[in-house]
């Protein structure tokens, strides 16, 4: 395939297989990036049909929502015309890709805000809770994992590898929203150390960010315990330790350097979780991000605001993941998909 | 496969600089958190403390609009009580007092307000007798966007006409409607300033600075966080209670955005919250705690409702009296407020004008009696969620009915699905737990969605029947100013609506408004006036 692809190539004057052209298309970042970037149109092309297509299942009618309690069905006729949900499907839909292609996701049918707005409101505090807890997670869960790892090595210290695991798998088994609700028990309504909801001060910040990273630190630390007992029985190790290199170096030059790739692609898909999981945590937390908001939606049948939500959230997600990709990419070559001897 | 891993690990270490992008994330990220957060970084405030000019309360949800022509929720009644005057207020007991109009001359067909000297708009304006004349109109119009306008004004046309020099406003209505006077002390009534008739959009938004008769601005909005009000230093034309409102007004009124009622109690027991009106099983949290001041109020009232539409099960009198023999008031309180509740004996709540204290009108329980009747009769019943916690008060029902020998299938779904079923799917259903929520407060808006015109038709009956007698018992009542007349006519109405059980009436749909030492509120009529709010120490 990719010789025919070479021999077809050659016959464009300009392209060909000894031009610089050529050599610029069969590099295999060209096909990385163009692969990438295929992949992010098609999940923005289904995101978008899907959101369209599945918000109206829910069941409720919004115009009655809308117009709300007491409302007369001449007043809902009017309301369900000012929202177009009388125009036939096909016009709708056409009218939402068309807005969507403008980057106007139009207005709330509640408050008759611009969704755009709505979501640029907010984001930041999504995003604040959801990185600042992956960040977290990072500098915890890698550190955590190692010393774990180094400690234990060669069947040595048990009881810490017996505690290690109890402890880890203990927290990671108490579901969000019950880690979410012992911290407020404990550190607002009993201790009074942070505030119990709201996004008022910096301190509002710790406990929705703790419910959002202990889990993960659990998950992380376990696998980097894992991956760093693996490196450690390496060859390559053995002989730094022949060379009687320091142990912190040997950890962090040579045992370090391979936890990455397994470590940024799970936190890649941790992140891209953290997003959508922060409806619970928002919701426990009166947290004003975007999971608050799309519970709120859901339950409005906001289909403007539900819609543009998934649609972001759905996008973002996509882009995580597709950076990790490049990050990892960047580390390491043979994740291009082609040989390293390409490059 | 040595020579490889070693090499990644050489790469990967040579490009240990990785380790200052993260750095510079949680830098960046630390940042981001001061722009959302507001970055004082102050703990939390101790339970009791409190500052010195402002309240802190909260709403369920965004409000839908600041146009009290457009008010559709509980959240946007409270905003608007912070922004607008009404010409009149209802005090305790459902006395009528002064807002914008000083006095008021009624009779079943018209109604005349004066206003009263010195009132202005949040930009200087005067408010003179056009000035409220003009606001009305918009209230009042055939393509009126309020959902409250029949309440008021009742179905047909209606004129405001203005005498500036006199300074009164007229109001003439196209039939009999006695709840004029109650009705000009609605939120919907709330009498926007000319700048805010320019724009109606940006006053929909709340935009417009100069639109407020109300004692408060609106300063800050945040969709989804909070919204903050200002006082109005200029602002001296209170409501004209009897009932003493002590305290200051705060300067600033700051309502966050906050549905979870957990967590609103946690704000309140933790010190960041001052007043907040929260339901459910959060309200024992309070119990027997000397910080706080608790009123349980209604929200609305519980009771069956029926579909009496041709071809459904309880068009039948005998079927509709044998559910109610099945039920028990008291075991329902239990299962929809864990007995927070209060018992009715009507379908209005008592703060509603009229609304019968009579136990007597009530059909007894009488579950053998009730079996006789419901044995195998099939029955679709639909409940909101929101009535107990997961919709218990929907399953106590639907366990009494089966208990009786009913063949019952029960929908419990959220509030959206259960309204549009009632409203638009009205074939699905034969039975169902009603809330009537009844903001206008009077006789009429009880009965409401339960006589007259059925909603398929265009009116705001959802239950189906029209019910002649009641309707004709209910345009006798408008024709009457005589509070007492009035009250022993809708008794008789009361009397048909329970007696041919079209209704059963169950208990409150309780809420409880909760303070912190140092602030208070008023409720008047059972019903919260948040532009009482005032700081007490």
């Amino acid at each position: 395939m990719t010789s025919s692809i070479v021999v077809e190539a050659s016959r464009t004057p300009g392209v060909g297989a000894g031009s610089a052209g050529g050599r610029f298309i069969r590099h295999p970042w060209v096909g990385f990036v163009l692969r990438r970037l295929g992949g992010l149109v098609l999940s923005f092309v289904v995101l978008t049909v899907v959101t369209f297509l599945i918000v109206p299942l829910i069941p409720g009618d919004p115009a009655v929502i809308a117009a709300g309690d007491g409302a007369s069905p001449a007043q809902v006729a009017s309301v369900r015309a000012e929202l177009g949900l009388d125009l036939p499907v096909l016009t709708q839909f056409v009218n939402y890709v068309s807005g969507v292609l403008r980057l106007d996701m139009g207005n709330s049918f509640v408050s008759g805000e611009s969704v755009s707005t709505l979501i640029f409101t907010r984001f930041p505090f999504t995003a604040e809770i959801a990185l600042l807890a992956i960040v977290l997670v990072l500098l915890l869960s890698v550190p955590l994992g190692m010393i774990v790892a180094i400690l234990t090595r060669g069947g040595r210290n048990k009881w810490l590898d017996n505690i290690f695991n109890f402890l880890t798998s203990l927290i990671y088994s108490v579901p969000q929203y019950v880690v979410a609700t012992l911290l407020v028990v404990v550190f607002a309504v009993t201790l009074r150390w942070f505030p119990a909801a709201g996004a008022t001060t910096l301190s509002s910040l710790v406990l929705p960010t703790a419910a959002l990273m202990l889990g993960p630190v659990c998950v992380i630390s376990r696998i980097v315990r894992r991956e760093t007992a693996v490196v450690l029985n390496k060859d390559y190790i053995r002989t730094a330790r022949g060379w009687r290199l320091g142990a912190l170096r040997t950890n962090l030059r040579y045992v370090l350097p391979n936890l990455v790739t397994t470590t940024l692609t799970l936190s890649g898909l941790i992140l891209a979780a953290q997003l959508g999981g922060a409806v619970v945590i928002e919701t426990v937390f009166a947290w004003p991000g975007l999971g608050q908001g799309i519970v709120n939606a859901i339950l409005q049948r906001d289909y403007p605001v539900i819609r543009g939500i998934i649609l972001i959230l759905g996008l973002l997600a996509t882009l995580i993941i597709t950076m990790v990709d490049l990050i990892l990419a960047i580390i390491d070559p043979r994740n291009l998909g082609g040989t390293s001897s390409d490059v | 496969m040595k020579q490889n891993s070693q090499s990644t690990a050489d790469n990967v270490a040579r490009r240990g600089g990785r380790i200052v992008p993260l750095a510079a994330a949680v830098a960046v990220i630390a940042v981001a958190t001061g722009c959302t957060t507001g970055g004082t970084g102050s703990a939390p405030a101790a339970a009791g403390q409190v500052s010195t000019d402002t309240i802190r309360t909260v709403v369920n949800a965004d409000p839908t609009s600041f146009a009290p022509v457009e008010v559709r929720n509980a959240d946007d009644y409270t905003f608007n009580r912070f922004l607008f005057s009404t010409l009149v207020r209802r005090d305790e007991n459902n006395k009528i007092v002064s807002d914008l109009a000083s006095k008021w001359d009624i009779t079943p067909t018209q109604g005349t307000f004066t206003i009263r000297d010195g009132a202005t708009c949040s930009d200087g304006t005067p408010i003179t007798a056009s000035v409220v004349a003009e606001s009305l109109k918009v209230f009042a119009s055939p393509d009126s966007k309020s959902s409250f306008r029949t309440l008021v004004l009742g179905d047909g046309p209606a004129t405001v006409t203005a005498d500036d020099a006199a300074s009164t406003v007229t109001v003439k209505l196209a039939q009999p409607w006695t709840d004029l006077l109650q009705g000009m002390s609605l939120h919907a009534t709330g009498i926007v300033c000319p700048a805010g008739l320019k724009d109606p959009k940006a006053l929909t938004a709340g935009d417009v600075p100069g639109a407020f008769s109300g004692p408060y601005t609106l300063t800050k909005k945040q969709h989804g966080v909070s919204y903050t009000f200002t006082l109005r230093e200029d602002y001296k034309t209170w409501p004209a209670y009897e009932s003493k409102i002590e305290g200051t007004p705060a300067k600033t009124i700051e309502a966050s955005v906050n549905a979870n009622a957990s967590a609103v109690s946690n704000e309140l027991l933790t010190g960041t919250r001052d007043i907040a009106n929260i339901r459910g099983k959060d309200t024992s949290r309070f119990d027997g705690n000397k910080d706080f001041t608790t009123q349980v109020i209604p929200q609305g009232s519980l009771y069956i409702m029926f579909n009496e539409r041709p071809g459904h099960p309880f068009t039948d009198a005998a079927l509709r009296k044998a559910v109610a023999q099945a039920l028990d008031a008291k075991a329902f309180n239990q299962a929809a407020s864990g007995g927070l509740g209060e018992i009715y004996s009507s379908f209005a709540h008592p703060g509603v004008p009229c609304s019968s204290k009579d136990t007597g009108m009530l059909i007894k329980p009488d579950p053998s009696a009730a079996a006789k009747t419901l044995a195998g009769v099939k029955i679709r019943m639909v409940g909101a969620q929101v009535f107990g916690p997961n919709g218990a008060a929907n399953t106590y029902v639907a366990e009494a009915l089966r208990a009786a020998g009913a063949d019952i299938e029960l929908r419990n779904v959220d509030l959206a699905t259960w309204s549009t079923d009632l409203t638009q799917n009205i074939d699905s259903w034969d039975v169902t737990v009603m809330g009537g929520i009844n903001a206008g407060g009077t006789m009429y808006g009880a009965l409401s969605p339960v006589i007259g015109t059925p909603v398929e038709k265009g009116g705001l009956n959802w239950g189906g029947l029209e019910n002649q007698p009641v309707l004709d018992i209910v345009a006798k009542a408008m024709t009457q100013t005589d509070d007492t007349q009035r009250c022993t006519t809708y008794k008789d109405a009361q009397k048909i609506m329970i007696q041919e059980a079209h209704v059963v009436p169950l208990s409150s749909l309780p809420s409880q408004v909760t303070i912190r030492s140092g602030f208070a509120m008023h409720t008047f009529n059972g019903q919260p006036d948040e532009s009482t709010m005032r700081i007490t120490k």
